[in-house]
């Protein structure tokens, strides 16, 4: 009687082996290694405006402090976005008949909102509160980059939950000075002393141990 | 539906394959912010504004959340006598009617959309050339200051025109009753805070009512004060709220209540030894003699007016704690008898035009829809469809009250303004509007003015301060209605003889949930839990048990009720023999979704006044209907005294040993622990948490069908015990939030980690793990934890109609649950985050009483008690320390964060 199988089928067999692990297990890894990728995290991204805003010209180049636009920063879970009221403040009087801005006038005029599209935008689950995150020390640009460096906004940060619970386990690795919260370029000139005393400070505080509860931002 | 063949369900395969494959993007979110924002407009921040919603005509003083411009939820208004700080079940709903998507939108005429325009011209016009000749202006209890000026300018104008007033459920019996005893129709009000003895004949007053939320406060003041215990007796025919937490209770038919009043009386003025029938005047009189002083007597609104005035006497002998008070609103003539009078015209052809606000005759009174037909101009004001609405020629939307300017009184007389706290969503108009209307003159802003002008008068000076004023405070201030000291009360004159009707009588109550019906268009209204049978959207005739024996009936047959229509039959304890109970608000014909839901209305049993049928038949039909109820039984025999234990005054529930644990429980090193006390003595079973939680949660309203299911979404549920005793038997409410047990059992059998502890205690669950096996919700022994089996945030029970609208109600703190998830109560950790985050970022620990959960706020006897236990200060560490105090299923070894301090019953020796 003729063999069954060829000498070829071995090979297949022991191919066929390692495939049931390795695929499923590649599919699987594939996918969650996606997942992490700015591809799907939108890292690096821009989002297009209706006015092309430059946080690099207003925070570099002339020097304004976040709060001057985002008022809640540090009083509130919403650093909000600046009604048109504020960006006319200055724009009745500089570049009144800029062409750039004329969405800007004209939400002013007919009192209608600008329609900014969202950079940063978490999941309807999660409710993360800037004020807590500013007035412990957590500085703008942990999370928004170096906006300074920014001729239109892009997401700095992926914004998943790993990115999250690396700070919330580990706080001091990110948190600054208080004088230098919002500084755009924070970290570059953190000393090693103040970075000493910010740990030391930060790992006593009862509540860090609480920092990775699901109820702190699930609820 | 067909079933699936071969190919379909591969065509559907790989159209999900290729969906899955392709994905999708998430949308692009956009952010308004505002042009020009409104001075203190804060994105995200939560504004508490002090306003009233009314109910029955009168105020109750509300605390309206606003976020981002939607009111969101109404809490108490601390300086407010109808609210002191707390809220009743009808307060709690009143949000949603606000969001409702069955709300009237636009103006009507006879199906058909028009303008408010043309109402003006054909409504307005003819009255102007008629000089209100035949016009009638029917309108609930008014107790608004300007609403009742413009009706004043109104008939100063139509000279010939005549408002008339009525409530269903009011207090007719009462005031004739006052006036028999005092010549004129006074208005009693008890201090129940100092009433030693309470005696309720027929009377409900724990129970739903324009003044539970006071009259519960006074009394679980006194429950809960150092010094003798206090008794309430309870004579009623049917189970209700005062009588589940009474400490003697008898069950008699009404005529045997009546009889006992008199009883009372005679023995209290001959201080002899009186007719012991039933014996447990006897123990009445025995009380009210040591009280004295401290003693009240309470006669319901079905008993006569004559048993009024007896009551009105005995309270006067016993110098009872009670203040009587001129009415509050005008109308003097008994509101029955004004609108059967009102019928009689209308049948006689005499009204040409009525205008009929915020009220449905053609559900209350029978043959009042069919007359309607003479009535050449018919305008209904309504927020929603009903009987009325559907018969009247014009159909005006009505505003929601936290979308315009009014005023209001309290009970006891206390104005509010009521400030809106939104524009109308909809092109509807207030009361005050409809006024205007009538009078051909409509312009914006015209409530607001209105309202200052009433108030302006003999204030001119300083009134913006004094406004200023009033609306932060919630209240006018000194505005309640002055005591009157009232002659001794003339003898009570001599009932007639009262007739022995053989057969079955039907009385007709409130429903607890719906009201006189006004409330059944709200879905929350009807998914709340009847307080004592715990049935939702819909409701049974209670029989008892030997008339059902008698007639031959069981649990759940289909009877029909004389003209009432058809329910079913539900045999229950505590309702007296030959009188059956039927609720209002049911067997209603609005042709909305909600509303609809069946039943008999009770109504048209009342043909011949007071509330209490002649002789019924009750006619089988032969079909059986189960009612949908979230509780099945009621006692259970042997474990009753573990799960609701009551104790007699002075005593303590037995401490057990401390159980042995393989557990491994180490403290937190967390500053906080949560934990809750729920004082079982003082729980009303009023549904007002149940309802605040909903509200609070974004819990939705899952409708008949499913609730039948048993998928009851309600994070917190009050559950109902009988003692299961015949003679005299012993109830109790006992709310059931998640007790967030230290080792919770729901814990180590979720696969995915979704149900797990956080630092401060609480047992959260993490709704974005949930796989949704619900194996927690098998292992809770407290069967607290709710599966969202469909999408019912926004596939709630509304029909076709679209229900975005909602949408703006939920509270944008707490997450929405999708399909497929498990949830329960969380201890409202929205509100323990926010506090934690407050005192995060500012350094300052967070205070006793700085937390306070949707539930706790909203109890009127504050039964709940929430806070820290770390704090050995705290009032709730304080409260684990009662001798009352007991875990539910404490040999479990749950070790539950929520537990209880024992219902005391203070029954006393009984003699006879």
């Amino acid at each position: 009687m003729a063999q069954l199988f060829r000498p070829g089928a071995n090979a297949i067999l022991r191919v066929a082996l390692v495939s049931f692990v390795a695929v499923p297990a590649a599919v699987f890894g594939g996918a969650a290694a996606l997942q992490r990728t700015s591809y799907v995290t939108g890292q690096h991204e821009f989002a297009d405006q209706p006015v092309p805003f430059s946080h690099q010209h207003h925070v570099a180049d002339l020097g304004l402090d976040c709060r001057f636009c985002h008022t809640g920063a540090e009083t509130r879970a919403y650093a909000g976005l600046p009604p048109t009221k504020t960006c006319m403040t200055c724009h009745s009087q500089v570049w009144t008949n800029a062409k750039m801005l004329a969405p800007v006038r004209d939400s002013f005029a007919a009192g209608e909102p600008i329609a900014w599209n969202r950079v940063n935008d978490l999941p309807g689950y999660v409710y993360f509160d800037h004020h807590v995150h500013v007035r412990n020390g957590a500085p703008c640009a942990a999370c928004h980059g170096d906006v300074s460096k920014m001729p239109l906004t892009a997401k700095a940060a992926p914004m998943t939950m790993q990115f999250c619970l690396d700070c919330h386990r580990d706080p001091a690795t990110r948190l600054a000075p208080k004088a230098r919260v919002f500084d755009p370029q924070v970290y570059e000139a953190i000393a090693q002393e103040d970075a000493k005393a910010i740990h030391q400070r930060v790992a006593q505080l009862p509540e860090t141990q609480a920092l990775t509860d699901c109820s702190v931002c699930h609820r | 539906m067909t079933a699936l063949d071969r190919r379909e369900a591969l065509r559907l395969i790989a159209l999900g394959a290729t969906a899955a494959l392709a994905g999708c993007d998430a949308p692009q979110e956009t952010i308004h912010p505002a042009a020009h924002p409104a001075e203190g407009e804060t994105p995200g921040v939560v504004r508490r504004y002090r306003t009233a919603v009314p109910f029955c005509g009168y105020g109750r003083g509300v605390t309206g959340l606003v976020v981002d411009g939607r009111p969101i939820k109404l809490e108490g208004s601390p300086g407010h006598p109808a609210s002191l700080g707390a809220t009743d079940l009808f307060t709690e709903i009143s949000i949603l009617d606000l969001y409702d998507p069955q709300r009237l939108r636009a103006p009507v005429e006879r199906g058909v959309q028009t303008s408010w325009e043309l109402i003006s011209q054909a409504v307005a016009a003819p009255l102007a050339r008629s000089g209100g000749d035949g016009f009638r202006l029917l309108t609930g209890r008014t107790t608004s200051p300007t609403l009742l000026r413009r009706i004043a300018d109104l008939k100063r104008r139509f000279p010939a025109m005549r408002h008339v007033s009525y409530e269903p459920f009011g207090d007719d019996a009462e005031r004739t009753g006052a006036t028999l005893a005092f010549g004129r129709p006074l208005v009693m009000r008890p201090r129940l805070a100092e009433a030693d003895v309470i005696v309720a004949l027929d009377a409900d007053p724990l129970g739903p009512g324009p003044d539970q939320v006071a009259l519960a406060h006074g009394w679980s003041e006194r429950r809960k004060a150092a010094g003798p215990a206090p008794r309430l007796y309870a004579l009623e025919p049917s189970l209700t709220q005062t009588g589940v937490v009474a400490d003697r209770r008898a069950t008699l038919p009404p005529a045997a209540i009546a009889a006992a009043a008199r009883a009372i009386f005679a023995g209290l003025s001959h201080d002899a030894q009186a007719e012991a029938t039933p014996p447990i005047v006897a123990d009445i009189l025995r009380d009210l003699r040591g009280a004295q002083s401290r003693a009240v007597v309470l006669v319901g609104r079905a008993q006569a007016p004559e048993i009024h005035a007896v009551a009105a006497a005995i309270n006067q002998r016993l110098a009872a704690p009670v203040d009587w008070i001129a009415p509050v609103d005008p109308e003097t003539a008994p509101h029955w008898r004004a609108l059967r009078a009102l019928q009689e015209e209308i049948e006689s052809g005499h009204v040409s035009t009525l205008v009929m606000i915020e009220v449905n005759p053609a559900l209350h009174a029978a043959g009042f829809a069919a007359a309607l037909g003479k009535v050449e101009r018919t305008v209904a004001v309504s927020a929603f469809e009903d009987e009325t609405a559907r018969a009247a020629r014009w159909t005006l939307p009505l505003s929601h009250p936290l979308e315009a300017w009014g005023d209001l009184r309290a009970p006891d007389g206390t104005a509010s303004v009521v400030q809106p706290l939104i524009r109308p969503l909809y092109d509807t108009r207030s009361p005050i509007e409809i006024i205007d209307l009538l009078e051909g003159r409509f312009r914006q802003g015209a409530n607001y003015d209105a309202v200052r002008e009433t108030w302006r008068k003999g204030r001119e000076d300083g009134f913006e301060d004094w406004w200023a004023q009033t609306l932060t405070a919630g209240v006018v201030a000194d505005s309640a209605a002055a005591p009157e000291q009232p002659a001794p009360a003339a003898a009570p004159p001599e009932a007639p003889p009262v007739v022995r009707t053989e057969g079955l009588s039907v009385r007709v109550a409130p429903s607890p949930t719906l009201w006189d019906g006004r409330f059944a268009t709200n879905a929350w209204a009807q998914e709340c839990p009847d307080p004592v049978t715990k049935e939702v959207w819909g409701a049974s005739l209670r029989v008892s048990k030997a008339d059902a024996s008698r007639l031959g009936l069981a649990d759940g047959d289909l009877v029909r009720i004389g003209d009432a229509g058809e329910a079913a039959v539900r045999i229950t304890r505590g309702q007296a023999e030959g009188c059956a109970t039927l609720l209002a608000g049911y067997g209603r014909d609005t042709g909305g979704p909600i509303a609809d839901v069946g039943g008999a209305n009770a109504f048209a049993l009342l043909r011949q006044g007071g509330w209490t049928s002649g002789p019924i038949t009750l006619d089988r039909s032969g079909e059986r209907r189960t009612a949908v109820s979230t509780q099945a039984t009621f006692a259970l025999e042997g474990e009753l005294s573990r799960l609701f234990p009551i104790l007699a005054p002075g005593e303590a529930t037995p401490k057990p040993e401390a159980l042995a644990t393989l557990l491994d429980v180490q403290p937190s090193p967390a500053p906080a622990a949560w934990g809750m006390v729920i004082d079982n003595s003082v729980c009303i079973g009023c549904n007002a948490c149940v309802a605040a939680c909903q509200a609070e949660n974004n819990v939705p309203a899952i409708g008949p069908d499913e609730m039948a299911r048993n998928r009851d979404m309600h994070w917190l549920r009050v559950d109902f015990y009988d003692q299961g005793q015949d003679e005299e038997p012993a109830f109790g409410f006992e709310p059931m939030p998640c007790m967030h047990c230290e080792t919770a059992p729901c814990e180590p059998v979720c696969p995915v980690a979704a149900s797990v502890h956080d630092t401060q205690g609480l047992n959260v669950q993490v709704y974005n793990r949930c796989v949704g096996t619900r194996t927690c919700q098998a292992n809770c022994p407290y069967k607290v934890r709710r599966f969202n089996f469909l999408d019912y945030a926004e596939h709630g029970p509304y029909g076709g109609v679209d229900q975005k609208p909602l949408r703006a109600q939920r509270n944008p703190d707490v997450t929405v649950r999708a399909r497929g998830v498990m949830e329960k109560c969380t201890y409202c950790v929205q509100r323990i985050s926010a506090a934690n985050r407050v005192s995060s970022a500012s350094g300052e620990a967070i205070a006793d009483g700085a937390v306070v959960t949707a539930c706790q706020a909203a109890c009127p006897t504050r039964a709940i008690a929430f806070g820290n236990l770390k704090d050995e200060s705290s009032a709730v560490a304080r409260l684990k320390r009662d001798p009352r105090h007991f875990a539910l299923l404490e040999e479990l070894g749950t070790r539950p964060r929520t537990t209880y301090l024992a219902r005391v019953r203070n029954a006393g020796e009984k003699s006879g």
